[in-house]
């Protein structure tokens, strides 16, 4: 009797333990893209992103803990000025090249995170270390948005995320044209992941 | 006055040229005359980059490498016979093997038949410029002049197609030349010596080498580009002033300099990614 009531204590005990294990989402590279915005002369401001943008998150909403991994090939930047029909340098080869984001050198970026924050069973913030340009810093992603549920026509298990934060391109020792172009980069990243 | 100093001419062209001149007036009758164009290139890069090193990247390495020549032409005044077969070959392998350790972390990302070829063309490249320096080793008027024109056409190349960053170390180059051959042409030539075409070579094959490693620039704009000392070597005029060889070396290296301009103006946006 004492064995039965232990193994119906286990039965029931079993779909929690489901949804307290972590689940591993990679990184749909179509849907999810870095974006940046940086203030030009003081003028006004320069939207770029980078076309790609792989990786994979370890999320428990149970224990409230997760990892973020992504890797950016730097040489994606896009500013939309890719080519010029005259055949002069476009800013983005300019980007491309030592001055800024150097991508014969170093051809990617990396975010690896060290903390999740969670406010309650929301997923507030992550905290993380960026490396660019061999250096790396901490930076903190703030979440706008976190969502996980169902995608409406694949039915599909999907979250997505909208994060932003803040770095100095100067604590990368990307220095030139600074404070012609600005310092500080605003980042606005948009994520969509489905389970691995 | 800050942004007098945020200025790109400033910071690579005028300041480092004061700097040259301050250097080389003292030196003017020494064989460390050379030192002024380490000068106005240390004045450029404080200016640019800063020395932060935290992050050892091919620019920095660049940097480190240009200092470790003038230092070594600094040492070899004292110690070397000028024409030693052994400190010329010593040389030559400690130039590719400067610009080879620039490079490294670009060719970790080349396929081993590409890196092959690159490597190849890296040290020949090197060879090339330093068999074209001690062309112009023994006339110090016409090293200068060398030196001047090396600068501005890696200015100008660079700014083409690959880095504004290397564009002010070029033009910093020629600003430290330019004050050399000043103080030459006002002056007396001065003595033969190491430090003038040592280092202005080693720096002029290294910005070559990045700026078709790290930008747009296609490689067959640095085929004439160790022409220019072989050019500036050409008029024999060793027996006329100081301002009138000068005049002769420039004017004759500007032809290959112009055609490698040329080149990098018609072609330089083609190789984008």
């Amino acid at each position: 009797m004492s064995i039965c009531r232990s193994i119906a204590t286990l039965a029931c005990l079993a779909p929690l333990s489901v949804f307290a294990a972590p689940q591993t989402y990679v990184i749909d590279p179509i849907h999810s893209f870095p974006n940046f915005r940086i203030n030009h002369l003081g003028m006004a401001s320069i939207m770029g992103r980078f076309e790609k943008m792989t990786g994979k998150i370890v999320l428990d909403t149970g224990a409230r803990t997760g990892t973020l991994d992504v890797k950016i090939p730097t040489a994606t930047v896009s500013t939309g000025d890719g080519k010029r029909a005259d055949g002069v340098r476009s800013r983005d080869d300019h980007l491309r090249a030592a001055d800024f984001f150097n991508s014969a050198e170093f051809p990617e970026m990396t975010y690896k995170s060290t903390k999740f924050n969670f406010n309650g069973d929301v997923l507030e913030s992550i905290e993380g270390n960026l490396t660019l340009l061999g250096v790396t810093r901490p930076v903190k992603l703030s979440l706008s948005s976190f969502k996980c549920g169902q995608h409406p026509f694949s039915k599909k298990t999907m979250c997505g995320a909208d994060a932003e934060g803040t770095i100095k391109r100067t604590d990368f020792g990307m220095k030139f044209g600074v404070p012609a172009i600005a310092d500080e980069v605003k980042l606005m990243i948009g994520v969509e992941a489905y389970p691995e | 006055m800050g942004d007098l100093l945020l200025n790109p001419a400033v910071q690579a062209g005028v300041l480092p040229f004061v700097a040259a001149l301050i250097v080389a007036v003292p030196m003017r009758k020494t064989r460390h005359l050379g030192l002024a164009v380490a000068a106005a290139f240390l004045c450029a890069v404080y200016l640019t980059m800063g020395f932060d090193f935290e992050s050892l990247t091919s620019l920095k390495k660049l940097v480190l490498a240009g200092v470790a020549f003038a230092a070594a032409g600094v040492l070899l005044e004292y110690t070397a016979q000028p024409q030693s077969l052994m400190h010329r070959v010593l040389l030559a392998a400690a130039t590719c093997a400067a610009a080879l350790w620039a490079l490294q972390r670009i060719f970790t990302h080349l396929d081993m038949p590409v890196l092959v070829v690159a490597g190849t063309g890296a040290v020949a490249y090197c060879l090339a410029l330093l068999a074209g320096g001690e062309r112009v080793a023994q006339d110090p008027v016409c090293a200068a002049a060398t030196a001047l024109v090396l600068g501005l056409v890696w200015g100008t190349v660079a700014l083409l197609g690959a880095s504004a960053q290397l564009a002010q170390l070029g033009i910093a180059l020629a600003a430290g030349a330019g004050a050399v051959l000043l103080v030459q042409v006002c002056g007396a030539a001065a003595p033969r010596g190491w430090t003038l075409g040592l280092s202005a070579q080693v720096v002029a094959a290294l910005v070559g080498l990045l700026a078709v490693a790290t930008g747009s620039l296609p490689w067959f704009c640095l085929l004439p580009i160790p022409l220019v000392a072989w050019a500036a070597r050409l008029p024999a005029a060793s027996s006329k002033p100081p301002w009138y060889r000068a005049a002769l070396s420039v004017s004759c290296a500007i032809v290959p300099a112009a055609l490698a301009v040329a080149l990098a103006w018609f072609t330089a946006g083609d190789r984008a990614a």
